[in-house]
């Protein structure tokens, strides 16, 4: 085989592996068996049918790799099309719960004559999320709806199930022991610099002083549980209130209620009760 | 042969436990109050073999029992996994309708030494239902068939 012959045969077989085909570089070597190097004009029927060959792979990849990027694309736009899907129905959720706390929340705080204070009465739904932190699980409660002030807040808080200091909050605190909480602050966030009374606000709710100031509401008086779906728990329902005696405590012998406070603390509960049966509902079909 | 008894949220709200804890008190959660039971009856003797408790939360039982007190019949209860409320209660052997109070006495008993809250509370919730079981259940037109016994 003569020198040119060796490389047209192996420019040949390079093109065809690259942009053929292994089934072309197949029919180039056949013909050149077939050849057994007598000549150039022996070469002519395998060289015809290794560029046929050759061509129909080329044809056949090109067509291939128009399908995957038609493939690529569509799924682009179906994964688009879900997120889309996705963020609306998680839209539409908030919207349906972010209602259903509103009625809630007003029919909790209105009594007799006593309407409802705008910015100073609230329940907040806070959903659990997980995140992986250094290859550690950790747990967090993000507000999924609220009702009332600082609707929009990002505020979250820490909770475990193992770690009791790792419960922030009245709502960790609800998290961690799985019972209904009714608490009050110590005493009320003060107006100036008293550290002293800034720490004992924050000690009473499970926080630090700089978590405290962080708070744009200083409530003192809360009640809230675990909201339970599918046998889980979803999230933690909290009400909480800057103004005294709207969230009203058990009656004890040290702190007798009025009448009318024991029938209005009687109709809170049942509304948390009606509400959290609601509220198990409406969860249980959004995914998290 | 089951019957299905129905709460009166009134009822069980006036018999809701209280629990004192730093700044508050801690009570039983809305989803471990029971909204109604279920008792399995032998339709033979009429005789309670089980009760089921039934909640909102859909929380399934967990293989866990626990024996309430060494009293006769052993009473051995079917846990929430996570909760630790009662879903279940079956009987060593069948008990007549004017044994619930004291089934319910014996668990209420029981709850103190139980250390989780929401479980301890649950307990005293039930353990009061059931010793006060004939007046705690919605009124019906009629009193339900509940058999002999």
């Amino acid at each position: 085989m003569s020198k040119q012959t060796h490389w047209l045969l192996s420019a040949t077989a390079w093109y065809c592996v690259k942009f053929a085909g292994a089934l072309s570089a197949a029919g180039l070597a056949a013909s050149a068996i077939y050849a057994k190097g007598d000549g150039i004009s022996s070469w002519i029927p395998g060289l015809g049918m290794t560029t046929i060959i050759a061509v129909a792979e080329f044809s056949g990849k090109r067509i291939d790799e128009k399908e995957k990027a038609i493939r690529v694309a569509t799924d682009r736009k179906a994964a688009e099309a879900i997120a889309k899907a996705e963020a609306r129905s998680d839209q539409i959720a908030r919207q349906i719960v972010t209602g259903i706390i509103k009625q809630l929340r007003i029919r909790f705080f209105e009594f007799g004559d006593a309407p409802i204070h705008k910015t100073e009465d609230r329940i907040t739904l806070f959903v659990c999320r997980e995140r992986v932190d250094n290859g550690v699980v950790k747990k967090r409660l993000e507000i999924f709806a609220r009702a009332g002030a600082y609707a929009d807040s990002t505020c979250s808080w820490d909770v475990s199930d193992n770690e009791s200091d790792e419960c922030r909050g009245i709502a960790g605190k609800i998290w961690l022991k799985g019972t209904q909480i009714f608490q009050e602050a110590a005493c009320e966030y003060p107006k100036d610099d008293d550290l002293g009374k800034k720490l004992q606000y924050a000690e009473s709710l499970g926080i630090s002083v700089a978590e405290a100031e962080r708070l744009r509401l200083k409530s003192i008086s809360f009640t809230g549980f675990q909201c339970m779906t599918g046998g889980d728990c979803w999230g933690v329902i909290l009400v909480d209130s800057k103004r005294k005696n709207q969230i009203l405590q058990p009656e004890t012998p040290e702190s007798p209620k009025t009448k009318q406070e024991k029938t209005r603390f009687r109709e809170q509960e049942k509304l948390l009760k009606q509400y959290a049966d609601i509220l198990c509902l409406a969860c249980e079909g959004i995914e998290l | 042969m089951s019957t299905d008894l129905y709460f009166d949220p009134d009822k069980v709200a006036d018999r809701k436990p209280y629990e004192q804890i730093d700044h508050g008190w801690a009570s039983v959660s809305p989803f471990d109050i029971p909204d109604y039971l279920t008792l399995g009856i032998d339709p033979k003797d009429g005789l309670i073999h089980c009760i089921d408790f039934h909640y909102q939360g859909g929380e399934t039982a967990g293989q866990f029992q626990r024996l309430i007190d060494p009293g006769d019949p052993q009473i051995r209860v079917f846990q929430g996994q996570r909760s630790g409320k009662i879903l279940r209660m079956e009987f060593s052997a069948p008990i007549r309708f004017e044994q619930i109070p004291d089934i319910g006495g014996r668990i209420n008993g029981a709850a103190p030494s139980i250390e989780a809250p929401s479980t301890r509370l649950n307990h005293m919730l039930v353990g009061r239902l059931l010793q006060d079981w004939d007046k705690v259940f919605t009124k019906l037109d009629e009193p339900p068939n509940l058999g002999g016994g």
